[in-house]
């Protein structure tokens, strides 16, 4: 994702803010958890790992299929918009978006996916 | 609600000018206003609980100690939901029809009392948090008939029609344009002022585009809809249904739209196979729904009204995330909001495959 730096800038700054509240005697009760601030550090985490084993964005089965690297998950994201990208088109673009939300939720969720697949 | 206490119960310096404000308004005399508890929930709207005594009785407070509920805006407030004022009217028609909601009792827009409009309504008890609730115990013992109450509640709720002349205000809906119309422009318009492109979206909306003979109902009559009516925004004591909550989005639109929101997968809490909520089977609900509306249920048009409904649901989490990655405010919660969203994707295309393979005439 071409947004991850501030997003994770962001992220990291909620996070701060969040334990500083805590830890904070005056602010007792605040209605975040502490299995938020859990997941939220597990999803830096991933993100840290990513970086780590390459910069390889998410929307890597939009280019991969699409041929470009500039044609990512924005490029697509206007092309379906635009209607110059239509199942008509490419029958196969139901396959890839799902391939993409399934590396995201991989990445982000896999709780997630782990039930949906259970079903 | 008494969905859970959050912040400490000293009463807030911009309270102080309440305990006369609430005997101008209720013709109680020597109220003091002893604590107020910020309750846990409402990333729009505060809710905080109020613990009054009050030396002779007025119109809507007894003698004695009591509590009420006093309902705000939160610092950041979404253009699209209702302000106090319109939530304060709607929660009154919702009662006069004898909806299970708590009786609210005076409106103030006087910004001189606490700094921002609110509203007193009644404090009811019960359990709102959506995830307790999907996991509760003894959910298999009274989730059927909980659900069967939600139908008949949110039957209730849709026999109000734009006849209702105190609801004038709600003029959303373009005259020209369905439900579905608006709901699709509208989530465009939510996409376009995102940064990033989001084609799982796209995709859905082009679907939902392309199968509106199927769903729009052009002929069929405008109700009154929450359009938040959700596991979360009602409250539960003992198994059964005590209030419904949040009327900040409420508007005109097609019954499906609310009744798919309740279904949508992203409000079952894990408990999947448990269509309503993550409550219960869709037959108690349609029940209770159809006792007071007899065969009105669109079964058709449910489960279109299920994508949007995880669209509406994904474009409100990234807005909220980004709240917070824009530095408008910063919050943890919002900033976790953005990555739930490919849980949403996830159903959509779900969704879209399920009934391109010949399912539905119901809620999935």
């Amino acid at each position: 994702m071409k947004q991850t730096l501030p997003r994770r800038a962001a992220l990291i700054a909620a996070i701060l803010r969040e334990v500083e509240d805590k830890l904070n005697p005056a602010k007792l009760g605040n209605r975040y958890s502490h299995a938020m601030v859990r997941r939220a550090l597990s999803i830096l985490q991933r993100e840290l790992d990513s970086e780590v084993s390459g910069p390889v964005g998410l929307d890597y089965p939009i280019w991969q299929y699409f041929g470009e690297k500039e044609n990512d998950a924005n490029w697509l994201a206007g092309a379906l918009r635009r209607r110059t990208i239509t199942n008509q088109s490419h029958h196969e673009v139901e396959a890839v978006l799902t391939k993409y939300v399934t590396v995201k939720l991989a990445t982000y969720n896999p709780d997630f996916l782990d039930q949906s697949f259970q079903e | 609600m008494n969905s859970g206490i959050g912040e400490s119960s000293a009463l807030p310096h911009h309270f102080a000018g309440l305990s006369d404000w609430l005997s101008e308004q209720s013709g109680a005399t020597n109220i003091i206003v002893n604590a107020a508890q910020k309750l846990s929930g409402g990333a729009i709207q505060e809710n905080w609980l109020l613990s009054v005594s009050v030396g002779q009785a007025g119109r809507w407070l007894e003698a004695g100690d009591s509590q009420l509920v006093l309902r705000t805006d939160a610092p950041s407030s979404l253009s699209v939901s209702h302000g106090r004022h319109e939530e304060f009217v709607l929660m009154s028609v919702a009662y006069a029809a004898g909806v299970a909601v708590p009786q609210p009792f005076a409106l103030c827009t006087d910004l001189d009392i606490i700094g921002t409009p609110f509203f007193i309504m009644q404090a009811m008890s019960g359990e709102g948090q959506g995830r307790k609730l999907a996991r509760h115990p003894d959910r298999s013992r009274f989730g059927g008939e909980l659900v069967r109450q939600l139908g008949t509640e949110m039957a209730r709720i849709h026999a109000i029609t734009p006849s209702e002349k105190a609801l004038s205000f709600l003029s959303d809906l373009p005259v020209s344009m369905s439900p579905a119309r608006h709901r699709i422009a509208e989530c465009r318009q939510g996409l376009d002022a995102l940064p990033q492109g989001h084609p799982v979206c796209e995709y859905a909306l082009n679907w939902l585009e392309d199968n509106l003979a199927v769903w729009e109902a052009e002929n069929s009559a405008l109700t009154l809809t929450h359009r938040d009516f959700r596991t979360g925004n009602f409250l539960v004591n003992d198994g059964q249904l005590t209030a419904i909550l949040d009327w900040e989005f409420a508007g005109w639109s097609h019954p499906a739209e609310d009744i798919a929101w309740l279904c949508a997968r992203c409000w079952r809490f894990g408990n999947n196979s448990d269509i309503v909520g993550g409550l219960a089977g869709f037959d108690e609900f349609a029940a209770g729904y159809e006792s007071i509306a007899p065969n009105s249920i669109d079964g058709n048009a449910l489960p279109y009204w299920q994508v949007m409904a995880e669209l509406r649901w994904a474009v409100i989490a990234l807005h909220q995330a980004e709240r917070n990655n824009s530095g408008a405010e910063i919050s943890l919660e919002l900033a976790l909001s953005g990555f739930m969203a490919a849980e949403m994707e996830y159903n959509m295309l779900a969704l879209i495959k399920e009934v391109s393979s010949g399912a539905g005439g119901g809620a999935l």
